[in-house]
């Protein structure tokens, strides 16, 4: 019998972690010969097994260990699909079992029956047990990044008498994700030769990544995202945009009515008419069409970064694995002249009073961040009814709220209260434009005021001095949502009908009382008011992801090693070309996008068209300084360039 | 688009000097008024860099310093009477007789269309940096 897990730690977003499929018996520990092994002071040597028995699964804890399940302490539990545990400070969900054919039965049983769980075993001969399997099962586990990444230079003589794969490339984008691919894009279209490119990432698809935060924030493929039309992660021109291509296909699908809407919409946004916004499915199938165009298949590789080194010969070194079975790892180098670094957000930010909860009780069932996979909570709510306490009042808050006005259609029994720190009665104001509010909610039709991707708000910030910059971006920044006609309606419905409660407040401490509802103690915003608690059944944590670029293992060891500067938001320092100071190497460079660039000369970094921004000024910077392929892109060439992606054809 | 006062500018001369001209010859060509409709041009092009001046200045109240194609449908409107009411009441150099308001009307609104889809998008295909510049192509 073989299961799929996802194992990660609490504090990191799932999507980052592969889904592993292990056959049974397997065993799980802080110590490296375990099955899964899970790196904690939590979490005992061997701390529990997961066996198999008449075509069931089961964990079962080792000695006194414990694991939780729905925030209980457990020493032994029945797996079901869909079921979330926690080991530690570890989340392990069970997402399927599979291979139920004898023939892998008998193999268990032949091969690993002294681990098979029955009701009768005697405690201490299954530790004996265990003891003689992990002894089978250990190997010496060789040093990954070989010892010489100690230094801050590495030698090339090194790298190549070493005993891992060395590959040699003129590019490497690192991250693989949206910003890698529309770097690469820009690369390619400017006359880099596809064959001198590699990009590494853990998903086969560019967007996969992103397309798991969208999905657990509650944006179906056929939702759309918070995007402008013209910013296409395909198409480095943004012409023709997604409203334009929608209306073509509506028109080609006969459906007229449809494409005047959405002409109407592009004529009219954001006065007259909500803002236009693609859908998620539509933007991840154009990138499929131009990742076919520029090769991409040949161009990404699976694996994760471990480290990033410079070399004695002015480029980088780059070490990573490829590993998928742990009993075979494979590790790999790769050297590069030029890198870009691209690896979106870190983790997942959850607020403190969360944490500490989660951390007490390892609930991570009914405590939960948005970005988590956490459609149980929608299923039981449509089944049972109950109350989700809403934290946050973003974009992410907003979908949320749609979601649970749906389960609300199936089963009317469903209550939100919306805690929100402080009241917002009036929007921001940045030199005499204020933007608009509505129940405490601030509207604004993407993440950054429009002025920041393409207008004044671009020469603002570049022209700035980084401390100036910290103070314009508080300025324009903040949490909004979009101005979305269904969401004013779900916000000022559920007000009048008495099932959406708005409250201010942060909450002062989380229990659980007998009857497993969460308690949660308030203290109001207004002081004069006394704490009081509020009763729930979830929380759903809408505040976001974490930026803080040092939880991420690769920038902390860059940051330390090459002692790199950082904003005064605290991120990688960059020039306007993205170029991250510090990390020049005689001719070598390297560059940045995405999030972790928050805080430079840029805004909307964190934004398909801020992708498209950096991506472009990434690829004029390495056109002036001559990296080999790469012409500056512009006029008669840029037309032609056009018309081949216009066409499908090649670069 | 969020343009600037540089980028109205830069993306106005340009359109009017290549699509605008080409426009006023072909019409001007079959109605055999080509001189008058190129003048007429030039004032429009004019009146409205001095407009981009206001212009810019309401896009600075708006939060997200944009102008929205609406806007720029309203604009066209406002610069097409502006211009004939000038035309008729100032007494404008070139253009002491006016053309038929039949010819003015297409000559105006096929220009204004041409800019119109300029703006749009076809100009980042031929300036790829364009739209991040606030319009500015130079």
């Amino acid at each position: 019998m073989k299961i799929d897990l996802r194992v990660y730690h609490e504090g990191k977003l799932p999507e980052d972690a592969r889904v592993e499929q292990y056959a049974l018996p397997l065993t799980i520990g802080s110590s490296p010969n375990n099955t899964i092994h899970l790196d904690s002071s939590q979490i005992a040597a061997k701390h529990a097994t997961i066996t198999s028995f008449e075509g069931e699964a089961k964990i079962t804890t080792v000695q006194q260990n414990v694991i939780f399940y729905r925030g209980k302490q457990k020493t032994a539990q029945l797996l079901k699909e869909g079921m979330r545990l926690a080991v530690g400070d570890y989340i392990i969900d069970v997402l399927e079992f599979s291979d139920w054919d004898d023939d892998d039965d008998d193999e268990d049983t032949t091969g690993d029956a002294t681990l098979l769980y029955t009701e009768d075993s005697d405690h201490e001969q299954e530790i004996e047990k265990l003891d003689s399997f992990i002894a089978r099962q250990s190997a010496p586990v060789p040093e990954f990044p070989p010892p010489y990444f100690a230094n801050e230079i590495v030698a090339v003589d090194d790298i190549r008498n070493g005993p891992h794969e060395v590959d040699e490339v003129t590019y490497l984008a690192v991250g693989g994700g949206v910003g890698s691919f529309v770097f690469v894009d820009h690369l390619v279209i400017y006359g880099a030769n596809p064959k001198d490119i590699v990009s590494i990432g853990n998903f086969e698809k560019p967007y996969g990544r992103y397309q798991q935060l969208c999905r657990n924030s509650q944006i179906p493929p056929h939702e759309r995202l918070r995007s402008n039309s013209d910013s296409c992660p395909d198409n480095i021109w943004g012409y023709p945009g997604y409203g334009m291509r929608e209306m073509y296909h509506d028109v080609k699908r006969g459906k007229v009515g449809n494409a005047l809407k959405v002409a109407w919409t592009l004529f009219a946004e954001p006065i007259l008419a909500d803002a236009y916004t693609p859908r998620s499915q539509d933007v991840f199938d154009y990138i499929d069409v131009e990742a076919r165009r520029i090769g991409w298949d040949k161009i990404w590789r699976y694996g994760s970064v471990r480290g990033i080194r410079k070399t004695d010969d002015g480029r980088y070194v780059v070490a990573y694995s490829q590993t998928r079975d742990r009993a075979h790892p494979i590790h790999k180098l790769i050297i590069a002249n030029y890198l870009h670094l691209s690896i979106g957000y870190p983790a997942s930010r959850f607020l403190d009073d969360l944490r500490n909860y989660r951390e007490e009780t390892h609930d991570f069932y009914s405590v939960v961040n948005a970005y988590e996979a956490h459609d149980h909570i929608y299923k039981e709510l449509e089944k049972n009814g109950g109350t989700v306490m809403l934290r946050g009042r973003g974009i992410v808050s907003s979908r949320i709220l749609q979601r649970i006005a749906e389960a609300r259609e199936i089963n009317p029994n469903i209550k939100i209260i919306h805690l929100m720190r402080y009241p917002k009665t009036k929007g921001n104001t940045f030199r005499g434009a204020r933007r608009v509010v509505e129940n405490h909610w601030e509207f604004q039709p993407y993440n950054w005021p429009k002025s920041t991707w393409s207008g004044s708000g671009v020469a603002v910030l570049e022209k700035a001095s980084p401390q100036e910059r910290a103070e314009i971006l508080t300025d324009w920044g903040g949490t909004t949502t979009a101005r979305r006609a269904d969401w004013r309606r779900i916000v000022k419905n559920g007000q009048k009908q008495g099932w959406y409660q708005i409250v201010f407040g942060s909450v002062d401490s989380l229990e659980k009382d007998n009857n497993d509802v969460l308690n949660a103690v308030i203290i109001p915003h207004d002081e004069n008011d006394p704490h009081h608690t509020m009763k729930c059944n979830y929380i759903i944590d809408g505040t976001g992801l974490v930026a803080d670029i040092s939880t991420h293992s690769i920038l902390k060891d860059l940051l330390d090693t090459y002692d790199l500067q950082r904003n005064p938001k605290g991120r990688l320092d960059v020039s306007s070309d993205f170029e991250v100071y510090g990390m020049e190497n005689g001719k070598g460079k390297m560059y940045a996008s995405g999030i972790i660039t928050l805080g430079g000369p840029y805004a909307p970094v964190d934004s398909f068209l801020g992708l498209q921004f950096t991506g472009q000024r990434a690829a004029d910077a390495l056109a002036k300084n001559g990296a080999p392929g790469v012409k500056y892109l512009n006029g008669l060439q840029s037309v032609k360039q056009w018309l081949r992606w216009a066409r499908g054809e090649r670069p | 688009m969020t343009p600037t006062l540089v980028g109205r500018w830069q993306s106005r001369i340009l359109l009017f000097a290549t699509g605008g001209v080409l426009i006023s010859l072909i019409l001007g060509l079959a109605w055999g008024n080509s001189i008058k409709l190129l003048i007429i041009l030039g004032y429009v092009l004019v009146f409205g860099l001095v407009w981009d001046i206001p212009y810019t200045w309401m896009t600075n109240l708006r939060w997200d310093r944009d102008w929205p194609p609406a806007l720029i449908l309203l604009t066209g409107v406002w610069e097409a009477l502006f211009f004939w009411w000038a035309a008729h009441n100032i007494g404008l150099p070139g253009v002491k007789t006016p053309v038929d308001l039949e010819h003015f009307i297409i000559h105006y609104w096929l220009v204004w269309l041409f800019v119109f889809i300029g703006l749009q998008g076809p100009l980042r295909v031929i300036f790829p940096r364009w739209r991040f510049r606030g319009g500015r192509w130079l």
